[in-house]
């Protein structure tokens, strides 16, 4: 395929090239010129914007980690992001089983009921639960939002895995059902295992939804301590002008563990993530 | 085996657990919140039914909820307008055997990763009238300007969608060339023993094939902008004057900051019927399209 499309013209082909690397460069700058401002001091950002810093206060990542309870917000948003795909990948995946393999009457409807729930948008929910909490005296946002976690990554997850599943050849449950194993430990013991590649996918796709949600931790968590990195951090646009650096240190500390596992797991990310998209 | 894949109680254990938990979360607050636009209620007084009043409201008298119609159509429509060209054109070009492919492919996705608060915050600062990143750039050009981009009612709102433009066309850059990856090989080499030189190849045969993932891209597009919140929120409040106030910032606000929660919830069932609706409108434009 490539020999075919390669463009016989060299000066097209350089023109693609000084366009993808404008366009990397565009992607790519601003990122380095926040890390740069973040080690300044607000005189520098101020007189010499271009320059590297000339004392580099790493320390302000220090300051901000401990100082701004930014360590409380990581580690909350940690735990949201791992129970709630936890959870919503065991009951997905034995949903989907349930959905593909099984044989009942309103199998179809059922799955293309669920399927409806991705076109809900979160705002139509939020009022009524919010109410619901607030009515039956809930002062733990926790519980709602791992729900809503959950819940809006369910029809996805089933989307992508039933998916898979339909793609195993039946024999494998049979030959064990045979043998006497029932059917929901011949799931776990013999087809969970070979879902290992598409629970990667949607482990990753649900991680990452969960932990760059900013509406619904917003609306449910008004307590410090539960607050998530993303709502923690929107609060350091406040005193901005102050001090720069505070705000740009919480930027990268958001962004530097996003970078580090996308350097190491790329193409587990981009078909993670775009798999709902692609094989839809 | 047949039998056992009609177990009525092995299939309730499989399916209920999930089925259930959605069901709490996510159609039966959808049916409430329809309900709840008939009310009048700030949950601290009576609840009060008021029929389609909240509508009316929205309708004949709230030259805010306007304001946010029109800002999310240039919301909807700017987006797509920024993001699917330049998607398709760079999964184009990244689709025919360059050099470095997989570099430029993971450079231009990266800030897919990133969370939107966290790309705001960012564009907060690249905006920013007196330290930004571009009156910075622009006074080395010569152009000198403190102009605050998010604090001026004519640029506002681009500045956001430009951002959300910033952070997404890698998304549907890698779309794209999933959908390129699958169109057979054999059909581009006949078009090229053909004598179709490359404008043709791209519009006549890779354009329309396709079709089917630019459907999916503009789906994405259009209903993540209907529902756009986290930039707005952060970058601009919806401010200044309302010049980038959308339906879902309108909605945060008349709900949760003025407590009016039976409108809130008109104008979040104006939401979910645009969302919907432009989903299935989408669908049908492609699927005639296809037919043809």
């Amino acid at each position: 395929m490539n020999r075919v499309l390669t463009g016989r013209q060299p000066i097209i082909k350089i023109i693609k090239y000084m366009f993808l690397c404008i366009y990397s460069i565009a992607i790519i700058y601003p990122l380095l010129f926040v890390l740069m401002s973040s080690l300044k001091s607000n005189n520098e950002i101020f007189s010499t914007p271009f320059a590297l810093p000339t004392v580099w206060n790493f320390k302000i990542y220090y300051d901000v980690w401990t100082k701004f309870n930014v360590q409380v917000y990581f580690l909350n948003s940690v735990y949201y992001a791992t129970v709630s795909v936890a959870i919503c990948v065991v009951i997905s995946c034995m949903a989907a089983y349930g959905l593909t393999r099984m044989k009942w009457k309103l199998k179809g409807a059922t799955f293309a009921f669920i399927l409806l729930g991705l076109m809900v948008p979160m705002h139509s929910e939020v009022v009524p639960l919010y109410i619901g909490l607030n009515k039956l005296g809930f002062r733990d946002p926790k519980i709602t939002l791992i729900g809503i976690f959950v819940a809006f990554a369910i029809p996805t997850t089933i989307f992508i895995v039933s998916g898979f599943i339909q793609s195993l050849p039946i024999e494998l449950e049979e030959s064990a059902v045979i043998e006497g194993c029932g059917l929901i430990k011949a799931f776990f013991l013999i087809i969970v295992p070979l879902l290992k590649p598409v629970i990667a996918t949607v482990i990753i796709f649900n991680f990452l939804g969960v932990w760059n949600d900013f509406f619904a931790g917003l609306i449910f968590i008004s307590q410090e301590g539960d607050k998530t990195l993303q709502l923690g951090i929107s609060r350091f646009q406040g005193n901005f002008s102050t001090r720069y650096a505070d705000l740009l240190a919480a930027i990268m500390i958001t962004i530097i563990p996003s970078i580090i596992v996308y350097s190491v797991l790329q193409d587990q990310i981009i078909s993670g993530l775009t798999a709902g998209a692609v094989k839809g | 085996m047949d039998r056992m894949l009609r177990d009525r109680k092995t299939i309730l254990i499989l399916v209920l657990p999930a089925f259930i938990i959605f069901l709490i979360f996510i159609p039966a607050p959808a049916v409430v919140s329809v309900l709840l636009s008939l009310v009048k209620w700030d949950m601290i007084g009576e609840m009060k039914f008021v029929g389609l009043d909240n509508f009316k409201f929205l309708f004949a008298t709230d030259y805010v909820f306007w304001i946010a119609v029109k800002n999310t159509l240039i919301f909807v429509v700017t987006s797509a307008i920024l993001q699917m060209p330049m998607a398709f054109l760079l999964a184009n070009i990244l689709s025919r055997g360059m050099k470095g492919k997989t570099f430029f492919r993971n450079v231009i996705f990266l800030p897919v990763t990133f969370s939107g608060v966290a790309v705001s915050l960012m564009f907060y600062f690249v905006y920013h009238p007196e330290v930004g990143l571009l009156n910075r750039l622009l006074a080395l050009i010569g152009i000198n300007t403190d102009l605050s981009w998010l604090g001026n009612e004519k640029t506002a709102l681009l500045a956001v969608v430009f951002t959300l433009a910033w952070q997404w066309i890698g998304y549907h850059m890698v779309i794209f060339m999933a959908g390129i990856t699958n169109i057979p090989v054999e059909l581009i080499e006949a078009a090229k023993i053909d004598g179709c030189n490359e404008w043709k190849l791209t519009w006549n045969i890779i354009f329309p094939l396709l079709l089917p993932v630019i459907k999916i891209s503009a789906v994405l597009i259009v209903t993540s902008s209907l529902k756009a919140f986290d930039m707005v929120y952060i970058m601009t409040f919806g401010g200044p004057n309302h010049a980038s106030e959308v339906l879902a910032s309108h909605m945060y606000t008349k709900t949760f900051a003025q407590m009016k929660f039976g409108y809130g919830s008109a104008i979040a069932t104006v939401l979910m019927v645009l969302c919907i609706g432009s989903t299935v409108l989408i669908n049908r434009m492609f699927t005639s399209k296809d037919v043809e």
